[in-house]
């Protein structure tokens, strides 16, 4: 097994040790993760990340009464020190199996939620189960399951797997170059269609094609223009483009998201201007979102803390904000994995965490503590970051730009490297 | 038809057919408690599940040294006695290639996850050459309760004929009245597909 596989074995038992080191420190015996797979991205990452497993259903099929349920759910279980197990619902005639990486591999039919809780019973598993996946397992499953396993206690910890993935392997800082390659070509494509006036839809179409004939995947591709591409951060809501060209003169951006190569995300950016020719103010902001993002690259590198790249990529939006040009968003990036890292780079010193803290659940403008509270947590060599800034100028557009960067030993390395329209 | 214990459990040994789980009570003992069944009643519908392991070098499913381990949990609409239990193959005689050993599990309950339950039997066969001549004999205890567990594991058990898999139907003995279960085999999970 897993001959073929891109990581080998050693890479996922490198990965076990790193959850039991961390299941031991939060004094968790027994955790469960749970995966949704194919069309819906969310968190087949963390079944990928551990086991290499992925599921091939739809991940969305109709919630019945179990009998036929959780068809595209999988589960990895740790517990005793032991290899993880896969749990899944389909027959192996249904899925390939033989490149999946685990200790114990265990087909349940009809129903995984049925039949975890009798191989929990059989094999004496009890107490306190950690789980990652209360938000991808629906309520109905979850239901029958806490139901049918009243031994067990459930400790939800949807953030355990964040800090065994923090800091990425040499082979996996080779699949996010590898993705980030495929997006720099990609988005160039894109934009460069959408400068020369094709339509959202064109340009869309080259970007995906660039994607897919290199081997990569996406979730979404948005490509917009105009006053719709000022109002709004992504394209066309349904789609992410439409069949509309922009004029000449309007401000155009592109964006692509997803499981670009291997699973591992990458969402980068771009504005630019239809025909190449910005206007005054509209270059203004473009080199103000490019500003942004440039003195936070510059200035990463191992010990520099999420709070003071804010306060960097504050200091060089202010050069450019002001006089109804605002700086949007909240957030000058995040940390990357197999999905969006919920740890952000303030735009700007958000001041003290206990203030954070204080205000959350206080003000309509919510905020999600948690976010923050890595914000003075130094970055380390091999953490994979996006850099991002949004500036908006009321009539003249929205200019946003993201990029992908690997924490190297002395600074960073900057894996996306579209153009900048300038 | 009113059947009493000892003529549920002589079919059965006659007849060759099944396991019995028996006695569990004297003969056409009355009991408390859920109104007593009528001799017409439909059958009851219990679904199969299972989990079995595979290989994890290669994935696939290679019998001999995997955990197999098949269930039909059985809901009889209220806690009702349970004087005796039999199961019905698909067909019956020697399955070949079905290895031995077997073990039979039935558990009842009135709580559905089974948190608290009642072990009926456990029993382990060595071989299955014949069936019906071993009929599990278990301690006498009143029994009443709503749900009735079969499990079976084996080494190798796929199609076998005394296994959940192999099950036509179950038939329970219930006040002097014979009540069937139906057993649903899914047919695999790979029905739901687009």
């Amino acid at each position: 097994m897993a001959a073929n596989n891109y990581f080998p074995r050693e890479e996922y038992e490198a990965r076990w040790q790193r959850v039991w080191d961390a299941m031991r420190a939060k004094g968790y015996d027994h955790l469960l993760v749970w995966s949704r797979g194919a069309g819906s991205y969310d968190r087949l990452g963390n079944g990928l990340w551990l086991t290499n497993f992925a599921n091939n259903g739809t991940g969305q099929d109709w919630a019945d009464d179990v009998q036929m349920g959780a068809w595209t759910f999988s589960a990895v279980l740790f517990r005793d020190g032991r290899a993880p197990e896969l749990h899944s619902a389909q027959p192996p005639q249904e899925t390939e199996y033989a490149k999946a990486v685990c200790g114990e591999l265990i087909v349940h039919e009809p129903s995984l939620i049925t039949g975890l809780p009798e191989y929990f019973r059989k094999h004496g598993i009890e107490g306190r189960v950690a789980v990652v996946g209360d938000d991808v397992l629906p309520g109905l499953y979850d239901r029958r399951l806490r139901s049918l396993t009243p031994q067990i206690e459930w400790v939800t910890d949807e953030w355990f797997l964040l800090e065994p993935q923090r800091v990425k392997s040499k082979r996996e800082q080779e699949a996010f170059r590898t993705a980030g390659d495929i997006t720099t070509h990609a988005l160039a494509a894109g934009m460069d269609a959408l400068i020369a006036g094709e339509t959202s839809a064109e340009a869309a179409a080259r970007t995906a094609m660039e994607i897919m004939r290199r081997g990569g995947c996406f979730s979404r591709i948005d490509m917009h223009h105009g006053a719709h591409a000022e109002r709004f951060l992504l394209g066309d809501m349904l789609c992410g483009y439409d069949t509309s060209a922009p004029k000449k003169g309007d401000m155009v951006r592109g964006w692509i998201q997803g499981p670009i190569f291997q699973g591992y995300w990458l969402d980068p950016g771009r504005t630019a201007v239809c025909g190449g020719r910005p206007t005054k103010e509209q270059r203004h902001i473009l080199e103000g979102a490019t500003e942004v993002c440039k003195a936070i690259i510059r200035a990463i590198r191992p010990g520099v803390t999420p709070r003071q790249l804010g306060a960097i990529g504050e200091q060089a939006a202010l050069r450019y904000a002001g006089d109804g040009i605002d700086l949007n968003l909240g957030i000058f990036g995040h940390q990357m994995g197999t999905f969006y890292g919920p740890h952000i780079i303030p735009a700007g010193d958000p001041g003290a965490l206990e203030d954070i803290k204080e205000e959350q659940g206080t003000s309509a403008n919510e905020i999600m503590f948690k976010e923050y509270e890595k914000i003075d947590e130094p970055y380390e060599p091999g953490m994979l970051i996006a850099v991002e800034a949004f500036m908006k100028h009321p009539g003249v557009g929205m200019s946003g730009l993201e990029d992908h960067v690997l924490v190297t030993k002395d600074g960073c390395e900057q894996i996306t490297n579209t153009p900048f329209y300038l | 038809m009113h059947t009493n214990r000892r003529q549920f459990i002589a079919r059965s040994a006659i007849g060759g057919l099944g396991l019995v789980a028996a006695p569990l009570l004297p003969s056409g003992s009355a009991r408390a408690g859920a109104l007593p069944l009528r001799a017409d009643a439909p059958p009851i519908i219990a679904s199969l599940a299972r989990y079995y392991r595979l290989s994890s070098q290669d994935g696939e499913r290679h019998g001999e040294q995997h955990e197999d381990f098949g269930w039909v949990q059985i809901d009889l609409g209220a806690a009702r006695p349970i004087d005796a239990i039999r199961l019905r193959p698909v067909e019956t005689g020697v399955v070949p290639g079905h290895r031995s050993p077997v073990h039979f599990c039935i558990d009842c309950s009135d709580d559905p996850a089974f948190g608290e339950m009642q072990p009926l039997v456990s029993w382990r066969a060595e071989h299955l050459a014949d069936p019906a001549n071993r009929l599990a004999r278990f301690p006498r205890k009143a029994v009443t309760a709503r749900y009735i567990r079969l499990g079976a594991s084996a080494e190798n058990l796929f199609g076998g004929a005394l296994l959940p898999s192999g099950l036509a139907t179950i038939e329970i003995l219930s006040g002097g009245v014979t009540m069937p279960v139906a057993v649903r085999r899914w047919q695999a999970n790979h029905r739901r597909r687009g």
